[in-house]
């Protein structure tokens, strides 16, 4: 009873603890297997999640482009200096130059008219162009060569080096403009650690809470809180440090500048942390809860304007803007805290009064958030009263706000309208993106109506926007509440269908304004746009199955912090992804058109059949579904199998024969996916994975081999029949005839009336054995499984038909629907070989014979 | 009604439940106890079939509890633990989603939440947001929609934890009349008094697996005769700690 009390912890042990406890949340979450005795209790085992290395590869993307970015940025900032500099004559680099210093006189015009053709084609922007060919040829005409010197900085680089950096008379001639990006980007940081990550700010933390019940300080709390910016600060690593990294090497500081650069963002990442802790916590003591809601709302989209902005500053037509502007500005808004890690560049005394400064500003920073704040919790955490104050009304006035319908496609619908954060996600964020965009460029609205294709590419890049931010999260949407689904009697597929269908109105609502937008600017696009429309309103709906599949793959719903619940990784993926539909819209044939669309479907296809096998999982920490072959599989084949034929191709290209090395090619890609795929199948562990695929024949087989290999012959007979009725009809319709010849792609080694051997090895062997492999082995088994004979037949068919060049399309898809019938009656992939076989063998023969 | 044979689950290297073996007959009232960490949630999950079991098999009138778990959601009603709820709906937009999961009738949920959400005095709050509920409101306000369809089977995990004296009266009766109606209950409860007085029969769990199993009556007659239910716990689930008890 008289033991001392213990003394309460200092404020260092307990940002010590704090820290340390940060720390375990974040190596749990890594941490697969860790020393745990049987029968003990340690952290729980997660099962791996599903595309992780589609995350990685998206993350090394970002990464990359954060570089690349930062590299152009400052180049062209160089380039806007050294011309800035040159007042006598214009600027040009290397290769520009040497197009027209060495030129003969009587070359010069056309060769300068090439070189102006050069310098101003990257440029995308009409106006830009336009000045830039003015400016060039007026000089060109008043002091011909005179005019012009060569660049002293090297030409378009996309990997940071010293060569880039621009210093002449005034060494800080970069700092200034590249002050202002560090200004924007910083802001951007701290608004979106402030209002973007998922805590509601209007409702206090349950960590925050329960640390406040411990006998400590709560400025020790605040102060552990502020630091944990540098781990939880979503824009520190991927954006400021590759920004300063990059800066730093272009300035020639080495060797120092990754961890200068680490000491630059974790200053960024401290001053943001503390801002947040002085933010909410004035925030929810002062204002109504409804109110705090909203401001981090529009903090949030804040952030997202001071993003664009930033990035606003590296196009080309902003660069010369923004390095005038900053000249005129005053020298002590560069001496402003966020400009002040960029003072490292200028080296000596000043870059370590600049580090003192920044070191001495964070501390002081830091202090006074920590301090203010503290005061202010001295009453309390916050101001009372939950997020929304309800209404307590009487039952008569609920009957009242009593939905006319009801279900998952409502609910959503409420998400949509009453949470204040997906509500500014939804409308308010595409708005500001696309009107960012509009006014920092106001050439693009009237690029957007220089023609049809460009129209629909407009409003299928809003709408896919629309969807990265809605379909990709809509499973983890459902956060903590996504037991409920699981007590309905319906499948989660089936009402994450529902959910989807509320996503794609409103991306069709977005693509319908921008539609609107563009043809009430240009009426006469109307008509001509139609064709595109439909693809768009196509593709908007298989690339929202797209987004549904990418987003709910890369969803944890277990995970207990709501911002990490969705991967990043898997949005930045679905953007990609949507980016290379542009390519169908922008398609000369229909026929690419079409191959595109079907591809599309294929791939949505696959990752709704892949989300339908993990979704029974998602409540299970450590059960994944069991290991099957499926349509994925089927597309990582062949792309895999035509990806390395051009790889391949490239390799044994000897400069001998074109025939041999294309069957080379062919046969050594064949070789590698069917070895690849029966040995990832077989790691995964798919059982009996030979019998899976058809290679193996089913013991219980009630029809004998060689009925089975007769029924493929047959098949292959049938179908090489009505390749040669296909082949008469090409030759005496005359329109089918011009048709032909005009789509028909000549092949190597062919001279008319004969047939060369390496074509006969590879049709008659080489492709029926890896073709079959991939199509009807994998991709027909992976379809099969989700959906009916039929159906499976005709879809593998059309996959396998549109690969095809289009002339050959009819008959291989007569070919591939009875291959694959044949396949399905005997489960032995000899059949569809002896089909694929027998067929192409009579093909050849007839042109062969004619 | 349920049979669990040899049931299972392993995190990694930690057995939450082994060897787990029981049955249940239609229309018990059937009560698993056991200390934090015996197994029991994670067993009413794998029987929700939010969890795949890594060994043996459980069943519920036949059906398959993680292969038919969409046709077995139509006969089973559940309560979780800590109830959580869309932060965007409110009480009554609740009741009315989760009514039309089941495919029932606007007209038919407002009669049939209507008496549960009087005697369970939820009628005020129905209009707030539900996030704002506090956590005997959130369990009352699951417990009407696992109601709703009129399950033959109930699964409740804790269901009087959070709630006050006067609504655990509220709902041991509304079990009871449940109960009388022909619905089998399976509950997991650390209320010894209301176990005693509701259920039939019930398991105590500890480590993972059932470590005695009866009624009342068997339960004291493997132990010796008149101890109370609190004593066979003790004895049962904490061999070491019985002294104390």
């Amino acid at each position: 009873m008289n033991e001392p009390r213990p003394r309460a912890p200092s404020t260092g042990r307990v940002i010590w603890l704090v820290g340390k406890l940060s720390w375990s949340r974040l190596s749990n979450r890594w941490a697969r297997r860790r020393g745990v005795r049987p029968g003990e209790r340690g952290a729980t085992a997660r099962k791996p999640s599903a595309g992780r290395l589609v995350i990685a590869v998206a993350s090394v993307l970002f990464a990359l482009q954060a570089v690349m970015g930062s590299t152009v940025l400052i180049q062209r900032l160089a380039a806007t200096a050294e011309q800035r500099a040159e007042r006598e004559r214009v600027v040009l680099n290397e290769a520009s130059w040497a197009l027209i210093a060495g030129a003969p006189r009587a070359e010069l015009e056309q060769r300068f008219e090439q070189m102006v053709r050069n310098e101003t084609s990257p440029l995308l922007d009409a106006t830009e162009r336009q000045e830039r060919r003015a400016l060039l040829w007026r000089t060109f005409r008043e002091r011909g060569l005179e005019g012009f010197r060569e660049s002293r900085l090297p030409a378009v680089p996309l990997w940071p080096s010293r060569q880039i950096w621009y210093s002449d008379a005034d060494p800080l001639v970069l700092l200034r403009p590249l002050a202002l990006v560090a200004c924007l980007l910083a802001l951007a940081q701290a608004l979106q650690h402030v209002a973007g990550s998922d805590d509601d700010l209007s409702r206090v933390s349950a960590s925050l809470e329960w640390l406040f019940t411990f006998p400590v300080p709560a400025r020790a709390l605040f102060f552990a809180r502020a630091c944990s910016a540098l781990f939880t600060g979503q824009l520190v690593w991927p954006l400021l440090f590759p920004f300063y990294a990059v800066t730093f090497v272009c300035s020639g500081l080495g060797a120092a500048s990754v961890p200068l650069a680490v000491g630059a963002a974790a200053y960024h990442a401290l001053l943001a942390g503390g801002l947040r802790v002085l933010l909410e916590t004035t925030l929810r003591r002062y204002l109504p809860l409804a109110w705090v809601a909203r401001v981090q709302a529009a903090l949030l989209s804040l952030s997202v304007v001071a993003m664009l902005g930033s990035v606003a500053t590296a196009y080309s037509r902003h660069v010369a803007w923004t390095f005038d502007w900053t000249l005129q500005l005053p020298g002590w808004v560069f001496l402003l805290p966020p400009s002040l890690p960029l003072w490292l560049t200028a080296g000596g005394a000043r870059a370590g009064a600049a580090a003192a400064g920044a070191a001495g500003f964070a501390t002081l920073w830091l202090a006074l958030c920590v301090y203010t704040a503290e005061r202010m919790v001295r009453a309390g955490v916050s101001g009372g009263g939950g997020p929304r104050a309800g209404r307590r009304g009487a039952l008569e006035s609920a009957a009242r706000s009593q939905p006319p319908w009801a279900g998952v496609a409502y609910k959503e619908l409420c998400a949509i309208f009453r949470d204040r954060r997906l509500r500014a996600q939804t409308f308010i964020t595409p708005l500001l993106v696309f009107g960012m965009q509009f006014w920092l460029n106001p050439q693009l609205l009237s690029d957007i109506t220089g023609g049809p294709r460009h129209v629909a590419t407009a409003a299928f890049a809003v709408a896919s926007f629309t969807l990265a931010t809605g379909a990709c999260t809509s499973l983890a949407m459902e956060g903590s509440s996504l037991w409920m689904l699981y007590t309905a009697p319906q499948r989660l597929e089936r009402l994450l269908f529902q959910k989807l269908r509320v996503w794609i109105c409103v991306a069709y609502l977005f693509a319908g304004a921008v539609l609107v937008l563009a043809w009430s600017r240009a009426p006469s696009l109307i008509l001509p746009s139609l064709p595109y429309v439909v693809l768009t309103l196509l593709g908007i709906f298989l690339y929202a199955v797209i987004a549904l599949g990418i987003g709910s793959l890369g969803t944890d719903p277990l995970e207990p912090e709501p911002r990490r619940r969705v991967r990043v990784g898997s949005v930045y993926l679905f953007m990609l992804l949507s980016s290379l539909f542009a390519y169908s819209i922008y398609a000369p044939s229909l026929w690419t058109k079409l191959v595109q669309l079907v591809l599309s479907a294929l791939l949505a296809f696959a990752l709704w059949q892949k989300l339908r096998d993990h979704l029974p999982y998602l409540l299970d920490p450590t059960a994944a579904p069991p290991p099957q072959i499926g349509v994925s599989d089927g597309i990582i084949a062949a792309l895999g199998f035509f990806v390395l034929q051009g790889v391949f191709a490239f390799w044994f290209n000897d400069g001998g024969s074109e025939g041999r090395t294309l069957l080379l090619a062919f046969v050594s890609a064949g070789v590698s996916v069917t070895g690849f795929a029966l040995f990832a199948l077989y790691r995964s562990g798919v059982p009996r994975v030979l019998r899976a695929l058809g290679l193996v024949r089913a013991s219980d087989s009630r029809q004998s081999r060689w009925r089975q290999i007769a029924l493929g012959l047959a098949a292959g007979l049938a179908a090489g029949g009505v390749a040669l009725g296909y082949g008469l009809l090409l030759q005496r319709v005359s329109w089918l005839r011009e048709w032909s010849e005009r789509e028909s792609t000549v092949l190597p080694d062919f001279e008319s009336g004969s047939v060369p051997g390496w074509f006969v090895v590879l049709g008659v062997f080489a492709a029926p054995l890896f073709e079959e492999f991939i199509f009807r082995g994998i991709l027909y088994r992976g379809l099969r499984r989700s959906v009916n004979a039929r159906r499976a037949v005709l879809a593998s068919a059309l996959v396998f038909a549109l690969v095809h060049p289009v002339v050959a399309a009819p008959p291989v898809f007569v070919m591939a629907l009875l291959a694959a019938s044949a396949y399905e009656r005997t489960g032995w992939l000899a059949t569809p070989i002896a089909a694929h076989m027998s067929y192409n063998a009579i093909v050849l023969a007839s042109a062969a014979l004619s | 009604m349920l049979v669990i044979e040899g049931l299972g689950k392993r995190y990694g290297e930690f057995s939450a439940v082994q060897e787990l073996n029981l049955q249940v007959q239609e229309g018990e009232m059937f009560a698993l106890l056991g200390p934090n960490g015996a197994g029991k949630t994670t067993t009413l999950r794998i029987l929700m079939g939010f969890l795949k079991a890594t060994a043996g098999r459980a069943r519920i009138a036949g059906l398959d509890c993680f292969e038919q778990r969409v046709e077995l959601k139509r006969i089973i009603g559940y309560l979780p633990d800590d109830p959580s709820f869309y932060d965007y709906l409110r009480g009554r937009e609740i009741i009315e989603f989760s009514g039309s999961m089941h495919g029932l009738a606007r007209a038919l949920v407002e009669a049939r939440s209507r008496p549960l959400v009087e005697r369970l005095e939820l009628g005020d709050a129905l209009n707030d947001y539900a996030v704002n509920y506090s956590r005997g409101m959130k369990k009352k306000l699951a417990l009407v929609c696992a109601l709703l369809h009129e399950p033959r089977l109930l699964i409740l995990d804790e269901p009087s934890s959070g709630l006050d004296p006067l609504a655990t009266r509220g709902l041991n009766a509304l079990l009871l009349e449940c109960q009388a109606r022909g619905t089998t209950i399976l509950l997991s409860s650390h209320l010894l008094d209301q176990v005693e007085r509701l259920c039939g029969r019930m398991a105590i769990l500890a480590q993972g697996s059932i470590a005695a199993v009866g009624t009342l009556e068997e339960l004291r007659r493997e132990r010796g005769a008149n101890h109370s239910l609190e004593e066979i716990f003790f004895a049962v689930a904490a061999p070491d700690r019985a002294g104390s008890a």
